[in-house]
């Protein structure tokens, strides 16, 4: 053992801060305590249970201390920030103007029932009425033009939140309104799931004949901004999904809207060649594995994969290398008799997984784009006619 | 044990049980703790960790050793031809054999990691802990833990009610 370091000073320096005088205490305490004893390091412990959602709840059951700790409000706070991505619950089913179920994906004993994700009693939401807009960071939006509201939802906790519509959008037979929220918490390092009480905006846009409006609603300031408008090619685009790409929101209907939530601007951006987007369910933008904008065109079993990049000062779409056969992918489950896939379209996306969702005429799968996984949701054997809307978020009750 | 090598800068590190480590200081700052106390002007002397017996804290200083980054000044086994990935998946395979200890010496590690405030050690320790028990039951993992069922009965089934899919 080499002592020169203390014979150059003979007084060693004691590792000593406010760690080591709690340790202290607690060794006091208590001489054989371990980790598993010690509630830091307990709770340090714990944030590293899986994110799946019956993680928690059974972890709770162990003893009163550890329900103490996963109780605690500060956990879920943690927890989301350790695992960063939260799992893909499921999905809700919706039928156009009508009908939303929720599918849960995962097995037992992770699978969430469907009944925990039914709008609360008692706030008067008909079904009929409040149009199932899609997720994002853990909230659900419906919208009502007759009423002209919005509605935020966090499924999981059942807490609801009411925004009015702006006063200069009036609802008349032939406006279409679509309606999306993000999470706007300027906290650093902040992972979504629990964003109900943090900042955020939303975004309407309100579509009559050749004209769009876009408006965004800010919680900060509780008021709605400018009403920035637009006059597309195609007469009354009916908005289908819109997805978050770095500081912009692109609307997919028919024609590609993109509202920049920076510069406060809406454009419409061009299509690739030969691309028909007013075709249903044949084609969907994406959010690429590199944070850019991705266009899924499907075309009888084949799917195309287009990129939107910057050439030489000009921004376009390049095809990808990658051209997906489905045949090789799909492999339609048994009902019976044999089936085949002999028809797909698109009907749904997921913008954090980077996943589409493909309705069969051998069931309904969801494609991972990048990895090429497919999985099956749920069975059919009819295209179905639902919009498939992921759900993806910790489950932290206990 | 590190030597001292010409051009680094090396620390004391002495256990309670009276042993002396001498290691690079940028090893020695891979715990926080350590580092902060070098910030704060200790530097150029020993230092006593009051309460990691030797045999621990030769543990720690081996998973420094191998965890301290391998580029600057004092990187001894910086190679620029390894890929990251490849040198991710090298500490992914070293660290699998490294954790490779009893349940006693896995909770010494892991309050060492508090303690020194080693994030990467204190991840690796705590989550093979949580690995260990995560897919036993609820019996299996107060046995592992040696806790008991504290619950009056109604409170845990208020409780199992309340998110009774995730029993089933």
């Amino acid at each position: 053992m080499d002592g020169s370091g203390l014979m150059m000073d003979p007084t060693p320096r004691i590792l000593a801060d406010r760690r080591w005088f709690a340790w202290m205490n607690r060794r006091q305490s208590s001489s054989t305590m371990h980790p598993l004893e010690d509630e830091d390091l307990l709770q340090e412990i714990l944030l590293r249970l899986p994110p799946q959602p019956s993680s928690l709840p059974r972890a709770s059951l162990v003893c009163t201390r550890w329900h103490r700790i996963l109780s605690d409000p500060k956990f879920p706070h943690r927890f989301r920030k350790h695992h960063q991505k939260p799992p893909l619950l499921g999905f809700f089913l919706v039928v156009p103007l009508g009908n939303r179920t929720f599918t849960p994906i995962l097995d037992r004993p992770d699978r969430i029932p469907a009944t925990r994700f039914a709008l609360p009693q008692g706030h008067d939401l008909p079904q009929d009425q409040w149009h199932f807009m899609g997720c994002r960071h853990g909230l659900t939006v419906l919208i009502n033009a007759w009423q002209r509201q919005i509605v935020m939802w966090n499924p999981l906790t059942g807490q609801l939140r009411r925004v009015t519509f702006p006063q200069s959008i009036r609802y008349k037979h032939e406006i279409f309104c679509h309606a999306t929220v993000l999470c706007a918490d300027p906290e650093d390092g902040h992972v979504h799931g629990d964003c109900f009480l943090s900042p955020f905006k939303l975004v309407m846009v309100s579509v009559r004949d050749r004209e769009t409006c876009a408006c965004v609603y800010d919680s900060t300031s509780g008021v709605w901004g400018n009403i920035l408008s637009i006059v597309t090619m195609s007469t009354n685009i009916f908005i289908r999904h819109n997805i978050l790409v770095e500081n912009a929101i692109y609307f997919h209907g028919g024609e590609i809207l993109a509202f920049d939530l920076e510069k406060q601007s809406l454009g419409v951006i061009d299509m690739p060649s030969d691309v028909d987007l007013r075709d249903f369910g044949t084609s969907q933008l994406l959010r690429m594995e590199d944070g850019g904008l991705g266009l899924v065109v499907l075309s009888f079993l084949t799917i195309q994969l287009w990129q939107r990049k910057s050439d030489c000062g000009v921004v376009r779409w390049v095809l990808l290398q990658k051209t997906i056969e489905l045949e090789d992918h799909l492999v339609p489950r048994r009902m019976g008799h044999d089936c085949i896939i002999v028809m797909v379209l698109i009907a749904g996306y997921d913008e954090e997984k980077i996943l589409i969702v493909l309705s069969t005429t051998g069931g309904n799968f969801m494609l991972q784009v990048g990895s090429m996984k497919t999985r099956n949701i749920c069975e059919g054997n009819l295209i179905s006619d639902e919009t498939f809307y992921p759900y993806t978020n910790f489950y932290t009750t206990v | 044990m590190a030597t001292r090598e010409a051009g680094k800068k090396m620390i004391m590190l002495k256990s309670p049980d009276g042993m002396e480590f001498e290691v690079e200081e940028a090893v020695a700052m891979e715990s926080q703790t350590i580092r902060k106390m070098i910030e704060d002007d200790c530097a150029d002397t020993a230092i006593l960790i009051p309460n990691i017996n030797s045999k621990i804290l030769s543990r720690v200083i081996e998973y420094c050793n191998k965890h301290v980054p391998t580029t600057g000044a004092t990187g001894a086994a910086a190679s620029d031809t390894v890929a990251p990935a490849a040198l991710a998946e090298d500490l992914k395979i070293w660290d699998a054999e490294f954790i490779k200890v009893n349940r006693a010496t896995r909770f010494d590690l892991i309050q060492a990691a508090s303690y020194l405030n080693i994030k990467g050690l204190l991840d690796l320790t705590s989550q093979t802990t949580i690995d260990t028990i995560s897919d036993n039951s609820l019996e299996e993992i107060r046995s592992f833990l040696s806790t008991k069922n504290d619950y009056l009965p109604e409170e845990e089934q208020t409780i199992r009610r309340e998110n009774q899919w995730a029993f089933q």
